[in-house]
């Protein structure tokens, strides 16, 4: 029986072809997945900070340093920004680097909180 | 005719040409989920890398970075074909709600320029400037402040065609790509289709270039030669259709989203991690996506009265049955009860299943508003429970039966249009 309802497919394509499926092989980067609560200093404001250029639509707010781990890193560039909603909460992440990793750093703007996602080191 | 005469006659013929020429604009982002993330990671920047679904689960590569297409890694590639093209390839898991967010942003931006702004798909759009583009200085202008704005704002290339209608927009922004500016006008239109071979036009599939292969026409200009009548005796009224894309013609208006026809049908579908034959698990899936679906028509004020089910087994046949209610529904525990019914009729043990969908159609809208509802203490404690999960977030009140949940799938619809809600795991 023939239907013309159009189904909502996935969003990755999943393989045609069963066979040959393989585990993916891990690259020289290192991620660590986290979800741990974190000190951040952040600036906000509609002026981008002396020394910095404000690139992403919704960056007024950028975090410049953040203590994790008792560990103090200093932000040397903010590599992406994005929203998502959670629920009621929006949620901002912005992916930073201090030079020598990357890390996930997330902004409940509800819950007015900060959490450190993911750390990625090549 | 007087030199006067003659100058108003060109003056006039000149506005109606104008007047008759829209002017479209293709705007399509270079390899945009990778881009995306090699913007994030800096350390993926110049490297070849496909983004994916979950790493371990069935997925292809969604996208591959410059580098990536290169060494001859297409999207819907299966990995170890991949990997044997481009050994080096670095696979990425890809983050939904970064490229929706990244895309909604972006549409704003075009919207500054035209209200005709029509979403192809998450990363292209048609931009109808016809009527707007003498205010930014021409369609020039616009694609040069939309190309500076994505590198200034995301880091990401984009590469665009200007052209009379959507069909030759399409086409000439993807002759220069990436970042790529192509500007074609209706005085060079027959010249560039009359030895462009016919599958480089958007609509014009394998089977299709097959089937006009079989006939001689392997060209543009072959295609909108061939007598129209032998076109629609194969292609039936399509075959109209196509000799007009041969000619470069297409009237199709840039449908901006609040224009667009009203949905037909709303569904979810999953392939599961693993093939089962495990009643419980298969149970649960269905119920899973029979909430999903019912929490979606709710949200747009939708009800519908067939159930459709889709059921996949692990050699990849495919079977849909459906069954149409007397009664219009949007309850999750409904659909589902139809659902499972209908895998029971469809279903032969002990085959294992790999992917299950369920969808409900012949819907209408604020059904609710119109009648009156026949079973109000389910509709409050719908409106409760809607009302819970968009404060919290999806799945924060559902069924003990989905405490166990797959946390996969994350899915964007083809459809995806700005403001519809971003997929998210949980």
């Amino acid at each position: 029986m023939s239907t013309s309802a159009t189904f909502q497919t996935s969003f990755w394509p999943v393989e045609d072809n069963p066979a040959g499926e393989t585990e993916l092989e891990e690259v020289e980067v290192t991620h660590h997945r986290l979800s741990e609560t974190v000190k951040v200093y952040a600036i906000y404001g509609d002026s981008p900070h002396a020394g910095t250029v404000s690139r992403f639509p919704h960056d007024k707010l950028r975090p410049v340093m953040f203590i994790w781990r008792n560990r103090e890193y200093r932000v040397q560039d903010v590599t992406y920004v994005w929203r998502e909603t959670q629920g009621q909460a929006e949620v901002y992440h912005f992916t930073v680097s201090d030079g020598a990793s990357v890390f996930e750093l997330s902004y409940n703007a509800k819950a007015l909180d900060w959490t450190i996602t993911g750390t990625y080191t090549e | 005719m007087t030199v006067a005469n003659l100058k108003h006659s060109t003056i006039a013929n000149r506005q109606s040409a104008i007047a008759r020429e829209r002017v479209v604009m293709h705007v399509d982002m270079d390899a945009f989920f990778a881009s995306v993330e090699q913007q994030t990671f800096p350390f993926l920047r110049g490297k070849p890398i496909g983004v994916c679904g979950d790493p371990d689960g069935r997925t292809v590569i969604a996208a591959a970075s410059y580098e990536a297409k290169r060494r001859g890694v297409k999207t819907a590639m299966t990995i170890p074909e991949a990997r044997r093209l481009c050994p080096d390839i670095i696979l990425v898991s890809g983050h939904p709600a970064k490229y929706v967010d990244t895309s909604t942003r972006i549409l704003a931006f075009y919207a500054t320029f035209t209200d005709s702004v029509e979403v192809f798909s998450i990363d292209e759009a048609f931009l109808d400037v016809t009527q707007t583009a003498h205010l930014f200085h021409g369609p020039e202008e616009i694609a040069r402040s939309i190309k500076a704005y994505i590198k200034e704002h995301f880091g990401l290339t984009c590469s665009v065609g200007i052209a009379p209608n959507k069909l030759l927009a399409k086409l000439s922004g993807e002759m220069h790509k990436p970042d790529g500016l192509t500007i074609l006008r209706q005085c060079e239109v027959a010249a560039l289709m009359e030895d462009l071979p016919v599958q480089e036009l958007c609509g014009i599939g394998p089977r299709t270039q097959e089937k006009l292969n079989r006939l001689g026409i392997r060209t543009c200009g072959e295609l909108g030669r061939y007598p129209e009548k032998k076109l629609t005796g194969i292609f039936g009224i399509v075959g109209s259709h196509l000799k007009h894309m041969g000619q470069g013609v297409d009237d199709n208006p840039v449908l901006p989203c609040y224009h667009e026809p009203a949905t037909k049908s709303m569904g979810h579908s999953f392939t599961l991690d693993r093939d089962t034959r495990d009643p419980a698990e298969i149970q649960r899936h269905l119920l899973q996506l029979s909430e999903q679906v019912g929490r979606r028509l709710r949200r747009d004020s939708l009800a519908g009265r067939t159930v459709s089910l889709v059921l996949r087994y692990a050699d990849f046949s495919t079977f849909i049955k459906q069954h149409s209610l007397k009664n219009y529904i949007d309850d999750g525990l409904r659909i589902y009860q139809v659902g499972i019914k209908l895998f029971k009729e469809l279903y032969q043990p002990p085959r294992l299943v790999r992917l299950l969908g369920i969808s409900v159609s012949g819907l209408v809208r604020d059904l609710k508003q119109m009648t009156a509802f026949e079973n109000s203490r389910a509709g409050s404690l719908f409106g409760s429970l809607d009302a819970v999960n968009d404060k919290y977030g999806e799945f924060s009140v559902a069924r003990a039966r989905l405490q166990e949940r797959t946390s996969a799938p994350r899915v964007i619809s083809p459809s995806w249009r700005p403001g519809a809600p971003t997929p998210v795991a949980r």
